[in-house]
């Protein structure tokens, strides 16, 4: 009984405390300090040299074009993500505040707002085999045409990394073509290479360039992409809504440097240079995969020499890739909402950078070079 | 004046083992543990709730609210596909329960002799001890691209990594169990005239299982905490596949929902060892109430 009433009073300092806490209004939330217009900043940027439809980010990191237009001593940390959810989940938390991402974590990453707002500003390219390449083990049959390919991997396995860009792919596509594996397994790049190692997955579905990388090791053969399908693939500009409203000047000033890199990038007589800024920020690539993977050509492209296009800003095609892959996703339950929020794009900062150089979107295209430079 | 039957051994025994069988419910209900526990939950509930919602302080507030994650488990239609109400939250655990149950078996079957030889026999702990040493502190996700290329199924790596960190635990306690064993013992065994095997069966074994059974209560802990590397290569299915798919798709509830159910389970796996335990320890806390520690 004495341990009853013993429990009665702790109880009762125990309510007390937390009604007594919880009335405490206080509000510590942090804001990021991004300094007055003009003055330097010091940015966090997430880029993906493991995504080569994403390499305005890696041209800009090496060429450096921000330093033209950023305040003077302005300073710029690049940090890789090996997949756009990475890249993602750290602007959320505030430790990036510009990102380089796939169609799939971008669309996320607006769809986030009770955590931090995130808008996306730019489009660094679309094309239908960057992300969307699929490729099955080396000892496959020899497939007549990419649908045959697609069909074999009924009832077998295959996997993909969940979350990125190539998962809405997939998903998309054996919904299109009604292929039911015997399991879609999420593994991400490194797993997946070791098990087409292993040989113990049929196919995988996965983004350039280490899909070239896995071709050319002889670790895996390319048989679709999503040219087979119709279906294309993105990779856009993402920045923390709290840095364009406290520093549209740093906003304005990293489109401009953004346009400088994807006219780089479409420029055919850089090729060279693209692949040795290509070489000097990735690691376990050779060159000709380097090369292949940008402006390399394959069967399932069904001739197409356009390897990407860079539309910089919100065209029509990218709207409608937007569009659809939001309402694919919130079908799947990866995210919330059916389309995204009406402010989710921000097209006055690429628009603007347009305008003052007098250029209409899409900027440019990366198109096939046969045979790719080396 | 002292009651001449409390100071006989065999009543004094009787009355423990009554005393450890009879506890009922009533009595665990009032017992100042249960209550100590909800307290200590609330205390954690209340403390995720005000810093997130309330206070919303530095780095908290960007964590899902416990009322946004309760709303998400127990919504017949959640927005993530993952609650209490939906069939594939049960093949989740079931296929994270399932791991966990062949992996601890196995470190248990292999760890706890592999553990007895290297306490009792110098000779074979000089020759395995330096790889053993060796081999524990390599992190699970280390041994994934070898797992995978090690064996031929798709659930073995899996196994495999649960079953690995799981393994030196066992292994571990269970041969600091036998060097805790008092020397006399071995002595008195080898002067009555045992034999080696006599040895290791009546004084090896019986002294090492309070250690061994501390050692399995962590061993089955540590396995849940491998299970998040080990089932980032199992693809489909499982409590660590939730949330390292969630993390990759950016749905913050779920990964609590996944940590949620993945703790649950552990805590259930860790109390059902610790009795077990008991049950089979009964003599040794027959033994430290006689000798009246």
């Amino acid at each position: 009984m004495k341990f009853l009433s013993i429990k009665k009073q702790s109880l009762k300092v125990l309510l007390a405390g937390v009604v007594g806490l919880g009335s405490i209004p206080l509000s510590f939330a942090d804001n990021i300090d991004y300094g007055k217009v003009g003055s330097p900043i010091n940015l966090v940027v997430g880029y993906q040299p493991y995504y080569t439809e994403s390499w305005s980010g890696v041209v800009m990191r090496g060429k450096k074009f921000y330093e033209k237009y950023l305040p003077k001593g302005s300073t710029v940390e690049f940090q890789v993500g090996l997949q756009g959810a990475i890249i993602v989940n750290n602007m959320l938390a505030g430790k990036q505040q510009i990102g380089y991402l796939g169609d799939m974590p971008a669309i996320v990453s607006t769809t986030k707002p009770e955590v931090a707002d995130i808008r996306l500003v730019g489009v660094l390219g679309i094309s239908n085999d960057m992300c969307n390449v699929v490729l099955v083990r080396p000892d496959a049959p020899d497939f007549k045409t990419p649908k045959d390919a697609l069909q074999w991997l009924n009832g077998k396995i295959m996997a993909a990394p969940k979350g990125s860009c190539v998962d809405r792919f997939v998903l998309d596509a054996f919904k299109k073509e009604n292929i039911k594996p015997e399991s879609y397994l999420n593994q991400n790049i490194e797993v997946i290479t070791s098990n087409f190692r292993a040989k113990k997955i049929d196919g995988a579905a996965i983004w350039e360039p280490t899909a070239s990388k896995l071709v050319e090791e002889g670790l895996a053969k390319r048989v679709a992409s999503g040219y087979t399908v119709g279906l294309s693939d993105g990779a856009f500009l993402a920045m923390r809504d709290d840095l364009i409203k406290a520093r549209p000047d740093i906003a304005q000033a990293w489109m401009n440097a953004e346009l400088d890199a994807q006219l780089f990038l479409a420029d055919e007589k850089n090729a060279k240079e693209v692949i040795d800024i290509g070489m000097a920020y990735t690691t376990g690539f050779t060159r000709t995969s380097i090369a292949k993977s940008v402006y390399g050509q394959s069967p399932d492209q069904m001739g197409s020499k356009v390897r990407f296009t860079l539309p910089f800003t919100f065209t029509p095609d990218a709207r409608k890739l937007v569009v659809g892959a939001t309402s694919f996703l919130k079908e799947m339950k990866a995210i919330n909402v059916a389309e995204l929020r009406s402010d989710a794009i921000v097209t006055k900062f690429a628009d603007e950078a347009l305008k003052a150089r007098n250029l209409k979107a899409p900027v440019g295209d990366v198109t096939v070079i046969n045979p790719a430079p080396n | 004046m002292t009651n001449s039957n409390e100071s006989n051994p065999a009543v004094k025994q009787r009355r423990l083992s009554f005393e450890i069988r009879e506890g009922s419910l009533l009595t665990k209900i009032l017992s100042p543990r249960l209550f100590l526990m909800l307290v200590g939950f609330i205390i954690f509930l209340g403390f995720w709730h005000l810093s997130v919602e309330v206070w919303r302080l530095p780095r908290f507030a960007q964590m899902p609210a416990l009322r946004t994650v309760v709303a998400e488990i127990l919504s017949p239609n959640p927005t993530y596909g993952i609650s209490i109400f939906v069939g594939e939250y049960y093949q989740h655990i079931l296929a994270s329960c399932l791991r966990v149950f062949i992996a601890f078996a196995l470190a248990t079957i292999l760890g706890v002799p592999m553990g007895l030889f290297l306490g009792w026999s110098t000779k074979f702990r000089e020759y395995v001890f330096p790889v053993f040493e060796m081999l524990r502190p390599i992190p699970i996700l280390a041994w994934v691209p070898l797992a995978i290329i090690m064996f031929t199924s798709l659930e073995a790596p899996v196994i495999f990594l649960a079953f690995l960190a799981s393994f030196f635990v066992t292994a571990l306690n269970t041969m600091l169990g036998v060097e805790s064993i008092d020397e006399s013992y071995f002595r008195a065994a080898k002067c009555l005239g045992a034999k080696d095997y006599q040895v290791f069966l009546n004084v090896v074994i019986p002294g090492a299982t309070p250690f061994i059974f501390t050692g399995l209560q962590i061993s089955i802990g540590v396995c849940w905490f491998s299970l998040v590397a080990a089932e980032m290569v199992s693809g489909q299915f499982g409590l660590g596949y939730i949330i390292n798919t969630s993390y990759t798709n950016v749905r913050y509830p779920t990964i609590i929902i996944g940590m949620v159910t993945l703790g649950f389970f552990g805590y259930l796996t860790s109390a059902m060892v610790r009795a077990v335990g008991k049950r089979l320890m009964q003599w040794r806390m027959r033994e430290l109430a006689l000798s009246g520690n």
